[in-house]
């Protein structure tokens, strides 16, 4: 039954974690719209597009890093640092000023 | 303005202006990103990883494809639900506040995912690393001791091993057992598992990874990109005698197929993994060696020492075949299957991808099983990490 649990809890995560991977790539175009003001829309995607692809070349760097920590500090500890890093993120950009509102933000400040 | 914006910048050295602080929100979404990717990198790997040593290298098919299909299942509903936003809202209110709403609630779900964390154990391998700490004589957190008596549930460390004075640390443990405590003698873990795996393990690097980039190329070339190919006219047409209108041309809700090819992906993953467990039930037991069939019984034998697990001392080759299988009946399918697709018939082209879900599924769901084997325990991680690192892909 703990077993069960656990893989439960595992299986969450996993799919969690490419849920938000995925969903910024379904935004693309409105992220790049909100993110990367310019008047030639697909300038914009394609920009939205590279942090998508930047984010592809961090993926492998990735496995490496928490490869590293998982064989050195216990599987657990590198699967806790890699949800956080999915989490925290995710979180900060759904709350995130877009690019007009933080001209207006940094204004006021 | 940009007088105003450069009066400002060389007035205080400060970068408080319009046109520079809205690079700053840019500049942080691209930051994050990247956070993201490297969360990402090790996330899949670490889990096949957690999961099969978790369940003690039992049902390996079962589990590592129930793991990976809850990775597909995340990307699937991540398009479904921007799919659903982008029906039900207006553009305005998309680009307003509608993209945020499944950023926020992918944080929900990930909060249930941690508070189930919470409540499992360890996994078996982390419990030894904590047992080193123990005996080099490192603070061990309350929780851990809590956990630590399913060392003694692990098969492989029946033998006992003299470590009197980190009983009295582990009171808890030698009381509940009743009988002399096992404990793993230190430095169990590889100092440096990066160079471990060059120097040890370098063919496995390359077997690793080239089953890795054999499911990225196909996989995102079928049943990912495929969309884009499936609904652009330009690129279809390209294929097709008939020069008809470029709105008729492309194939009707190409979008919505492929998304429903990836769902019955995620529901056929688990059943081609119980295909692979029953190969391998059965390599198992034609196995002369009753060394091979301990996958349930534990085996006191001297060598056992050296492992930190079972999976340690696991073969796959069942699972081998299932996949070099799988590889044949891609090779078979996949002509048929792309002539399906450019007939631009919707549910022609639906069967195509269909042919190549059946062998994908087959490949992909026995895959974890594989890679988790090819590494000790040492360096199981940082092995699929390299592995991955050279592949690319997931």
């Amino acid at each position: 039954l703990d077993t069960a649990i656990f893989v439960d809890s595992v299986v969450v995560l996993v799919g969690d974690v490419r849920f938000d991977f995925a969903v910024f790539g379904a935004f693309a175009d409105v992220i790049g719209a909100q993110f990367f003001p310019s008047t030639n829309p697909e300038l914009e995607l394609l920009k939205s597009l590279s942090v998508f692809g930047a984010a592809f070349a961090m993926r492998p760097l990735g496995g490496v890093v928490m490869g590293w920590i998982g064989d050195r500090f216990g599987r657990k500890r590198a699967l806790e640092i890699s949800i956080a890093l999915m989490l925290v993120p995710s979180f900060l950009i759904g709350c995130l000023p877009t690019y007009q509102h933080a001209g207006i933000l940094f204004l006021l400040a | 303005m940009r007088v105003y914006c450069f009066y400002l910048h060389s007035f205080g050295g400060l970068l408080y202006c319009t046109c520079l602080s809205g690079l700053v929100a840019t500049i942080l979404l691209v930051v994050l990103r990247l956070f993201q990717g490297l969360a990402v990198g090790g996330e899949l790997v670490g889990a096949y990883i957690y999961t099969l040593e978790a369940t003690n290298g039992q049902r390996r098919g079962f589990w590592g494809s129930a793991t990976k299909a809850s990775g597909n299942l995340g990307t699937a509903l991540g398009m479904g639900s921007a799919c659903v936003l982008r029906y039900q809202l207006s553009p305005e209110a998309l680009s307003k506040w509608g993209w945020r709403v499944p950023f926020l609630g992918g944080v929900l779900l990930g909060i249930v995912g941690v508070w189930l964390r919470s409540k499992v154990e360890h996994s078996a391998y982390d419990l030894r690393l904590l047992d080193d700490s123990v005996q080099s004589s490192r603070a061990v957190r309350p929780k851990a001791l809590d956990r630590v008596e399913g060392v003694v549930r692990d098969p492989l460390t029946d033998e006992t091993v003299s470590a009197v004075e980190s009983c009295s640390e582990h009171q808890q443990l030698c009381v509940s057992t009743g009988r002399a405590t096992t404990l793993l003698p230190p430095q169990r873990k590889s100092r440096n598992p990066f160079l471990d795996v060059l120097r040890n393990h370098p063919e496995m690097l390359i077997a690793v990874s080239l089953v890795m980039s054999f499911w990225g190329c196909t996989y995102y070339s079928t049943l990912v990109w495929m969309s884009y190919f499936m609904s652009d006219p330009h690129l279809i047409c390209v294929h097709t005698s008939q020069s008809s209108a470029a709105e008729n041309c492309a194939v009707q809700g190409a979008w919505f197929i492929n998304f429903a090819m990836n769902c019955c992906m995620v529901i056929a993953f688990p059943f081609a993994g119980m295909v692979g467990d029953y190969i391998q039930a059965r390599v198992d037991k034609k196995s002369s060696s009753s060394y091979l069939l301990s996958t349930t019984q534990p085996v006191a034998s001297e060598e056992s020492t050296l492992e930190l697990h079972a999976l340690d001392r696991m073969n796959s080759s069942g699972y081998e075949y299932v996949m070099k299988f799988a590889v044949v009946v891609c090779a078979v399918v996949a002509l048929p299957a792309f002539l399906l697709i450019i007939t631009r018939n919707s549910f022609a082209a639906a069967l195509g991808q269909l042919l190549f879900v059946f062998a994908l599924a087959l490949f992909g769901a026995n895959a974890p099983a594989f890679l988790v084997s090819k590494f000790p325990s040492t360096t199981r991680f940082t092995g699929l990490g390299i592995g991955k690192l050279m592949a690319s892909t997931k």
